[in-house]
């Protein structure tokens, strides 16, 4: 499935993934591709994608995620810090 | 008649003005690309965000929020965006005049001016208007956060019903050689329009933690993304005027300094001319005697 993270200045990252997770405001939630459409806030916290062995990690501060057809978006406010 | 030695300091000091402007159209230009850039970079998290609000308008209607209520309007706030420094052609002035334009045919008093940007500020202290608040020193440095900051203040009193309605007032980026002034309402929030073939398929989402709550945390953030955009294209707009003047001055000065070097050119031939007479004269003078 296709992952995009944009921040309000720009786009943070977006390709393929086999899986997200991400701080949902009402807990922590995780997709697979094939998820159904979905809308929630995000807390603070990590959002982790995953491809295959890749992992990335992006410590964002609030936002939302959606879910459409093959298609998440992550609507961060701001992201702190990225790592591999 | 100016002396030659007149003409000279002019073509000199035309010169040296020229070079400010020069290079202040290089800078200017530089800039604006970063701010064009910015302008850019912040399309795609916009399109998303009034992507969601439109999701969300459709799917629960029900879910009324106070910042979208619509009430008749007693006052308003106005987010005025201009810039701290002049020469940038009309760049400050055709807004100023778009807000007071406005203000006049909405009933004055009832007006109140956030200013961003010095040149706002002082024009429209000047003319009376109530400026409640002011930033200044934002090129550059405008951020998210600061979007946030401003806004803040203007929800609390939408929500507090002491105002009915918030217009930004900036210029629209829409090329390097136009910009245009522009007042956009953003309290209360209007819904964007569904997009053609976007309809149907929506009621379906999963919602959490629930309509209303996403509502509450989507809207002050749309809000704010409206601001931070408008800031951005004002900073481009600012850019591209001052870079669009400082072409025409720079023209300006070529000009001057041709028609001042004819100026001289002429004052020193004409010297020449009065001294070769002057010589023939004496000459025959003392060759008659």
């Amino acid at each position: 499935m296709e992952v995009a993270i944009v921040t309000p200045t720009g786009e943070v990252f977006s390709g393929e993934a086999d899986s997200v997770v991400g701080p949902g405001g009402a807990g922590e939630f995780g997709i697979l591709p094939g998820h159904t459409a979905f809308l929630s806030t995000l807390l603070e916290g990590p959002v982790v994608v995953r491809q295959g062995r890749d992992e990335q990690r992006f410590q964002i501060t609030g936002g939302f995620a959606e879910v459409h057809g093959d298609r998440v978006v992550i609507l961060a406010d701001g992201v702190a810090e990225t790592a591999q | 008649m100016p002396s030659l030695k007149d003409i000279r300091t002019r073509i000199t000091s035309v010169k040296s003005t020229q070079q400010i402007t020069k290079a202040m159209k290089m800078i200017a230009g530089v800039k604006m690309r970063r701010a064009h850039d910015a302008v850019l970079g912040a399309r795609p998290y916009a399109a998303k965000l009034e992507a969601l609000v439109r999701h969300l308008a459709a799917a629960g209607a029900e879910a009324a929020h106070p910042l979208l209520e619509q009430r008749p309007v007693k006052r308003a706030t106005m987010i005025v965006m201009t810039s701290d420094r002049g020469l940038c052609g009309g760049f400050n002035s055709q807004l100023l005049r778009a807000v007071e334009t406005h203000i006049k045919g909405h009933a004055e008093g009832r007006y109140e001016v956030i200013a961003v940007g010095r040149k706002g500020r002082d024009f429209l202290r000047k003319r009376g208007h109530k400026v409640v608040a002011d930033h200044e020193g934002m090129g550059g440095h405008v951020t998210p956060e600061f979007a946030r900051e401003l806004v803040a203040g203007p929800i609390a009193a939408y929500e507090g019903g002491e105002t009915d309605q918030l217009i930004l007032a900036f210029n629209t980026f829409k090329s390097a050689i136009s910009q245009v002034p522009t007042l956009e309402p953003i309290l209360p929030v209007p819904v964007p329009e569904a997009e053609e073939g976007e309809a149907g398929g929506e009621a379906s989402y999963l919602f959490e933690p629930g309509e209303a709550a996403l509502l509450a945390d989507l809207l002050p953030r749309y809000v704010a993304n409206r601001v931070l955009r408008a800031l951005f294209e004002s900073e481009a707009s600012e850019h591209s005027a001052r870079m669009a003047a400082m072409d025409a001055a720079t023209n300006n000065a070529d000009e001057l300094i041709r028609s001042l070097t004819l100026t001289m050119n002429r004052a020193r031939q004409a010297i020449i001319t009065k001294e070769i007479l002057e010589i023939v004269g004496g000459a025959e003078a003392l060759a008659s005697s």
